[in-house]
This record gives structure tokens, sequence and C-alpha cells, in this order.
């Protein structure tokens, strides 16, 4: 397939006010599989539609191989794309859902549309269902189905929005395996949108965060999970622990976080951030929990607390640590047989520095601990 | 075309545009020169001798007073009937079948003269039960004035305020069970859960009731009652000519108390946590055979008394000799093939109007219904209450002031006076028929949600093919709900018609109906032509029903309905 390199400049788009994207500035690869996550409303479906020419915007403009497509519509673009319900014509069969627009007549070189259709129902394995109408399908083939229609015309650009909500844990992991097959076998340029963070990280080359209309961050799957640039990406992908403080230089290459709530800590880092009021942040999974009188392992800061409520999650269980007028989200392994840790319980917990990220303070969002 | 502006202020614009001139021309300039000459005296000028006319006439005072009464009465009495019965059928979750539903509504379909005729035939002097009750009582219906009137309308809207009771209701009857076998008293859920919930649809089957029972014209008539608003208004009309001043202020009497009654309503309806929802949709429950029967039993005879009401019309319809008799004393099909043979051009006549005014109100309910979708969320609501609100205008209000407006206008090109042609009945149809047009628009655009028509333009096929292969096949089913609805609406609105049909041969059925019925000769005919009536509509009902079981829902929870432009 004919993969495109896709540049957008100064996207802005609002239905009215208040603003759905502001300052979009993209740069997405031939043969990517590019994702844009965020929370629900944040504004990456209507950057999807945009991009598919399905809205205008009011500000900036889309490259597609270096070609400015703004004023050519939707149909002229030569995009795929797979809607979050699929959107299969329910009064038509597969095979008509999918040749849709193209006459049997119509060939693309040697490759008549009748013959390519097989070929995408073989590839797709769904052959057998030429014949069926979407209602008799399972969700597992209705998403293959909608991906041979976006893929008939042979797009330069695929878009897929959200095609794994409402779908099963199983069947997703199936699903997205399969797509991401399918996407490095066709080589073609994908943005997958998707509130799912586990979808993104697990299939996208690389992936945007987008918060409030914006792009906060844009990077690799592991760049962006183990270094949020901000506290919206970072709650996004997982952060929970969020503790104001005050940020020092102390000595060359040291820095020093003082924190009404856990007291003073010093560590080293290389790149130091800059003085003053900071939030420091911290994933669930990074503290350590440990009985109050443990040996205290100089690899870590320890601070005290008390346990307030533990919830057995399965793999993990998650307490919630009283610390001054804090509360501390840890996450610790379940082991076979063994029982949490009561609330009331006193507690250390054990703090590797080199695992928390720290931002200027009032930067975004709210400190505060989400339930 | 532009898709990116689609969603731009400017597009919902041009449709309300539209609407706004419809609504110009054949509602807000003829309803407001109405006004100007209902407070006009003689040459013209502004005056408020009509009103002192009008207030000093104790003829007018109790039409005012009896239309009010009759309307208030006849709802009144139908919620007070729908209530219980609703009660029963919430406290057992019993499930009227789907087909039972739809009859709820056909009070909408079926003028309420039928009812008033056919329980003439049946209850009076002449009739079956009336000769057999003749020892007992005066039971005809036209020997009891007001109440007899009240009653007929209530028994005819009855099914009507079950309904919406029963649509604002049903989506709770489980959680109300589940809390009863927690021990809560079926007493206080139904009057703190049942009672606050069923409120809206109580308010809106009531509104309804009451003003369609004031704008009826055909029903008291029927009865042979003259001294309400509306058949004073008409017979004012029929004497004095469409410029005269007191019809108009009659009109605008019946304007103002239905747009208070309308606007009370509204605020029941508005305010209300009710979700709206159809019995059938709810989880059947799990009932004994026992109780099963029981409650089949309990519908079947509230069916049966309604077939037995309307009896007295189809034995009319097949008899031969009918007179002083319990039963006819003979059969005959003669009426059928008479209102078949003769009756034909009712037909095409109600065809030509209802069909027009129908289509009028399915392009214009579905452009207005997708300019609501796309409008401002803080607009949506005002804009949906502004169209309901078309209820309150009465058919007799509205056909008064095309008269007094239309009469020096003439059709382009032929020249013929407006008011002299059948041009101005399918107007004041679809008029009256909007605000049902609205809604039923908003059904056929959910039909098809915005990604199935974007996955077409991205498919790269032509706008014919989409119109054709997509928009066309998708919302075929909605529109022709949407078309059947304005067109039965448009088809019992006899109180337009009566005033604005320049001749009889231009008459609708429901008319040929109503003059049959009041000549002895003619009845066996009109009945017939009642019953096929009655059977249509049974039929497309019936039809609906199949069709609808038959579908499954497109449009998900939360999915955006109307479509988007389709690029020329």
């Amino acid at each position: 397939m004919n993969s495109v390199r896709i540049e957008a400049d100064n996207i802005a788009f609002s239905y009215g006010e208040p603003r759905v994207l502001r300052d979009i500035n993209l740069s997405i690869e031939a043969c990517e599989l590019f994702a844009v996550v965020g929370p629900s409303g944040s504004g990456k479906t209507t950057l999807l539609r945009v991009l598919a020419g399905l809205e205008q915007p009011s500000h900036g403009s889309i490259r597609l191989n270096g070609v400015d497509v703004r004023d050519i519509p939707v149909a002229g673009r030569n995009v795929g794309m797979v809607f979050q319900n699929f959107a299969l014509w329910p009064h038509m069969t597969v095979f008509e859902n999918i040749a849709f627009g193209h006459p049997s007549a119509q060939s693309s070189g040697t490759e008549t549309v009748e013959a390519r259709i097989e070929k995408l129902l073989a590839i797709l394995d769904i052959t057998e269902t030429r014949a069926a109408r979407p209602a008799q399908l399972s969700i597992g083939q209705q998403q293959r189905v909608a991906l041979a229609r976006a893929l008939v015309h042979e797009p330069r650009l695929l878009l897929l929005d959200d095609p794994f909500s409402n779908v099963e844990q199983e069947l997703r992991k199936q699903m997205r395996h399969d797509l991401r097959t399918l996407q490095r076998k066709l080589g073609i340029t994908t943005i997958l949108v998707t509130h799912a963070l586990e979808d993104a990280l697990s299939i996208a080359d690389r992936l945007a965060v987008v918060v409030h209309g914006t792009i906060r961050q844009i990077g690799s799957p592991t760049a962006i999970y183990d270094f949020p640039n901000s506290i919206d990406v970072a709650r996004f992908v997982g952060v929970e622990n969020f503790l104001a403080g005050t940020l020092r230089h102390v000595e060359r290459q040291m820095i020093e976080f003082a924190s009404p709530d856990i007291g003073t800590l010093r560590w080293p880092m290389r790149d130091r951030p800059a003085e003053g009021p900071s939030v420091l942040s911290i994933r669930p999974h990074a503290l350590h929990l440990c009985p109050i009188d443990s040996f205290r392992d100089g690899r870590y800061s320890w601070i005290e607390g008390d346990v307030v409520a533990s919830e057995f999650l399965g793999e993990v269980v998650r307490y919630r640590i009283a610390i001054g007028n804090a509360e501390l989200s840890v996450k610790q392994p379940h082991y076979l047989g063994a029982t949490a840790t009561p609330a009331g319980t006193q507690v250390l917990i054990g703090f590797d520095p080199s695992r928390a990220r720290i931002f200027p303070a009032g930067q975004n969002a709210d400190m505060s601990t989400p339930e | 075309m532009n898709l990116a502006n689609r969603r731009s202020p400017r597009r919902p614009w041009l449709a309300l545009t539209i609407l706004a001139a419809f609504l110009l021309a054949f509602f807000a300039l003829p309803v407001g020169r109405m006004f100007l000459a209902g407070f006009s005296d003689d040459e013209g000028h502004l005056a408020g001798k009509s009103i002192t006319v009008f207030l000093a006439n104790p003829l007018y005072a109790e039409s005012l007073f009896n239309s009010v009464s009759a309307a208030l009465g006849a709802a009144i009495l139908a919620a007070l009937a729908a209530l219980p019965v609703a009660v029963v059928l919430w406290r057992f979750r019993l499930q009227p079948p789907l087909i039972l539903e739809l009859f709820g509504f056909l009070p909408l379909f079926v003028p309420p003269f039928m009812l008033s005729l056919s329980l003439q035939t049946l209850l009076g002097r002449g009739g079956a039960l009336g000769m057999l009750l003749q020892p007992v009582g005066e039971i005809d219906p036209a020997m009891w004035g007001l109440p007899g009137l009240m009653v007929i309308e209530a028994i005819h809207y009855f099914p009507l305020v079950l309904m919406t009771l029963l649509f604002s209701t049903a989506g709770y009857a489980q959680q109300a069970h589940e809390a009863a076998r927690l021990g809560n008293s079926w007493f206080r859920l139904v009057t703190r859960v049942f009672l606050p919930l069923g409120l809206p649809g109580l308010a809106f089957g009531m509104a309804i009731t009451f003003l369609k029972t004031l704008d009826d014209l055909a029903t008291p008539l029927s009865l042979g009652l003259t001294n309400l608003l509306a058949p004073q208004a008409y017979f004012r009309v029929s004497t004095y000519g469409h410029m005269d001043p007191l019809s108009s202020l009659m009109a605008m009497a019946m304007i103002a108390i239905s747009v208070i009654v309308w606007a009370i309503s509204a605020g029941f309806i508005r305010h209300g946590a009710t979700q709206w929802e159809p019995p059938h949709r709810q989880t059947p429950p799990s009932l004994t055979t026992g109780q099963r029967r029981l409650g089949g039993l309990f519908l079947v005879s509230i069916a049966a008394f309604y077939a037995l009401c309307y009896s007295g019309m189809l034995l009319t319809s097949l008899a031969g000799i009918w007179s002083h008799t319990l039963l006819p004393e003979s059969y005959v099909l003669a009426h059928y093939a008479s209102a078949l043979e003769n009756e034909t051009g009712g037909l095409i006549n109600t065809l030509v109007y209802c069909g027009l005014a129908a289509l009028l109100d399915v392009a214009i309910g579905l452009a207005v219904a997708r300019a609501i979708d796309r409008s401002p969320p803080r607009w949506k609501k005002n804009l949906l209450w502004g169209a309901a609100a078309l209820l309150s205008i009465p058919g007799v209000a509205l056909a008064i002031a095309y008269l007094q407006f239309f009469p020096g206008m003439r059709l382009p090109l032929v020249g013929t006076p407006l008011d002299a042609t059948w041009f101005l009945l399918p107007m004041a149809f679809s008029v009256r028929g909007l605000p049902f047009a609205i809604q039923a628009g908003t059904f056929a655009l959910r039909s098809l949600p915005a990604p199935y028509l974007e996955a077409a333009l991205l498919s790269g096929a032509s706008r014919l093919a989409i119109i054709r292969r997509i928009i066309l096949p998708m919302m075929a089913f909605g529109l022709l709900i949407a078309f059947l609805i304005c067109f039965g609406i448009a088809a019992v609105d006899l109180s337009s018609a009566m005033l604005l049909i320049p001749s009889e041969t231009d008459a609708p059925v429901s008319y040929s109906i109503y003059l049959h019925m009041q000549t002895s000769t003619g009845r066996g005919t009109g009945a017939a032509l009642a019953v096929l009536t009655i059977a249509v509509v049974a039929l497309a009902m019936s039809a609906f029903v199949l069709a609808t079981r038959r579908r499954a829902p497109v449009l998900r929870q939360g999915e955006r309905a109307a479509f988007p432009d389709i690029p020329g």
C-alpha cells in the first residue's frame, strides 16, 4: 500500500466555546502505528475526524506527504476509517458492505475490486461470512469487516476510532494483536484513537497523550509511561501519588524535597528540575510496604505511616496509607495465602527517589489522590 | 458543500429560516390578523366593542364556561379511569402486548365523533341496549347534555392517558417489585413512586385530552350540543361570514385557554424526573399461569369494552333493516359497496390533503429535528418545547384565522381565490401536525447515526449512490412511520376541515362520515366508511408492530443521531 507521512501544524477546532482542539502539532511517519490516547472528552476523536476530513479545522494545516489537504474533500483524501461501533450498514451483506463505493467493473491496476475483496476476506479470515448480515456476526468478525471496508480502496492512511471499546478483555487482546499483525503486513500508516492506555502501549510505535484538547506529550510507549512530562500525563499513565513540597538544589547533582507530609528527603539527580514549589509524583507499585520495625535498606528513603484501608485486586493489594495530612496509594504484589495488612497498622514505606518524578507546582491538575 | 461547517451555528439557521417562513405565512400572520380582527370595529379601527358584546351575551359566557368544563371534565374523567388501571398494570407488572400499546394511541388517529355516533346507535332510544334498558332510565348519550360529551371524550382518550401513564412509569416497575419484596408496602410505593413518576405522563395525557376536547367540533354537534366555543364560532362564521369579530374572539379565547393549559402541563412534564419507556421494552416478569390468565382477562376486558363501544358502528354498517329491535333484522354488505362506490371522492380527497400535509410535515419535521439536534444544548429544550407548543393551537381557531387572512389572495397562474380551493386544508393540517412531525423526524434521524453516513462518505461513493443505497434504505422505515403518523393526525382533523372545505365534493372522508351519519338514509354508508377507516388504521398499526419486531435498534446509547451533510 501507498503509505503517507502526516504533518499537522497548529490545528485548532471548536464547535463554539470552549475549543475542542488547540495548537495541535503532529508528525507521523509513513507505515507508523501512532496512537492518540487521553481521557474521555479530551478531543482525541475530534482530532481523528479532523485528520479524516470529517471536520474542518478552524486553524492550521494538515499535510499528507507534504501536500496540504485542507481543501481536499473527504472522499478525495483516500483515507480508511474504522468507527467505534464499526458502523456496518445493517441492510447489506458483508460483501456489499465492503464493496460499497466500488462498482465491480472498476479495477485497480491488474486486480479487480472483487478479487481484492476476496483477498482481504481471506487475509482477515472472514471469507465464510461474505453473505452474512452484520447482525449475524460476532464482535470480532464485525471489526474485521469494518477493517476490510476501510482497507478495500487501498487507503494511504488508516484511522481507527477506539475499535476495541466495549469488547471483553480476552477478545480485545486478540483483536489488537491481529490489528498489529495486519498493519505491519500492509505497511499502512495507521492512527489509533483509544481511551485505554493498555491498547496503545501494547501495539503503538509511538503515542500522543491529549488532555483538554492539547497534545501534552509524544513519545514511545515506554518513554511516556516512565517519564511523563506533566501531572496530567502522569495521572493518565497511572501515577496516583502527588505530594506538594519545595525543591532545593543542595549540592552538585543533589536535590532536597521538603514536604510537610513526608519531611525532607535528599537524593541525587543528574538533570535537576528548577527550584521552588514542586509536586513529587510516584507510582503506587514503586513504593515498598514493610512492617514498622523492618530493617531500613539504605537504597530507599523511608517514611512512616498508618494503613487506612486495603483493597485486594487479585495480582496486587492496594493500600491507602496516611502520611501526615496526605494519603499515599501503595500497590504490593499478592503472594499465595498472604492476607492484607489490617487497617490501623503502622507501616514503613520504602521510597526509591530515582523512580519519582518532580513537576513544578501549579503546572496543572489538582494534587488530590484519586479515589 | 463544505463539511467543515456542518456543526457551525449557521447550519441550523437555514432549516430554521425555512420553518420560520412557513410558520409566518401559515401560522403567525393569519393568527395575528385574527387577533386584530377580534379587536377591530366595522371600519377596521381598533376597539374593544366586540369584547363587550362577547362578555355581555350570556350565550357566549356560557359557551366559554361549558367548553372549559367539558374539556376539564373529560381530562379528569379519563385520568380517574386510567389511574387505577395503570396502578394495577404497574403493580402486577402486566405488560400489554405491543399491539395493545399501539392501540392506546388510536384516539389520535380516529375522530371521537365516531364513538359518539356508535354509542348513540347502541344506547339511543331506537338502539340495541337503549331499547332494552328503556324501562330503567334514559341512557342515550345525546340526552345527557354536557356530561355526555365529557364521558364520550373521556372514553375516547382514556387509552391515550393510560399509555402515557404507563410509558412514564414502566421503567420503574421492576425496582418497585424489588422494593416491595424488601418490605415496602404497595400503598407507599404507589403514593411515593408511581404517582410522582407518573405525573408527567398523566399531565401530558390530560393536556392532550383537554386540548382535543376543547377543539372538538363534530362530537358536540353529533350530540346536539351547540353552547360551546367551537360550535358557536363555527355557527358565527357560517352565519355572519369569516370577518365576524366575535368568532375571532372565540378563537382567541380557545387559543388562550389552550396555551395556559399546555404551559401548565409542560411545567409538570419538564420538571418530572421520568424516564419515558414503553412497557414492552421491560424484562418480562415471571408470572404464574394463574396470574398470566388473570392479567390477560383484565386486558381483554378493557379491549372488549372498546369493542362493545364501537360495535354500534359495526352493526349499523352491516344492518339491512334495524328499527326498534335489539339487533338488526337483516345484515347486508350494501353499505360497504355504496361507501366504496360513491365515496371514492372522499377517500381520494383524504389521500391528497393528508398526503400533502404529511409530506410537508415529514420534510419540515426532519429539517427541524436535524437543526435541533445540532443546535447548542441550551437551545435544544427551548426549541423542542417551542415546537410542541403548536399543540395548543385549536383547529377551529386556525381555520378561522386562515379564512380571515387568505380571502384576498389568489393562486398564482390559475388566479382562483385561495379560500375557494382546498389548498388551505393541507396547510392547516400540516401546521397542526408539526409537533408530531418533529418527534417523528427525530425518530427517523435516529435510524441513521452519523458514523454510518460518514463511512459511506469515506468510501468514495457518489452522492446519488449514498442517498440510494444508504440513506433511503436505512431511513425508509422511520420516514414511513413519520409519514403515517402525520397522515393519521391530519385525517382526523375534522375541526379545520369543517370550516375550510370549499364544497362537499372537496370533503375528506372524515367529513363525509360525519355528514352521512347526520342523515337517516346515509347512516349505513357513513358507518361503513367509519369501519373501513378504523380497519385501515388498525392494519397500519399491526403492520408497524410486525415491522418493529423485525428491526433491531441501530442507535446505541450516547451516539449522535443526526447525519452529516453529503458533499455535492
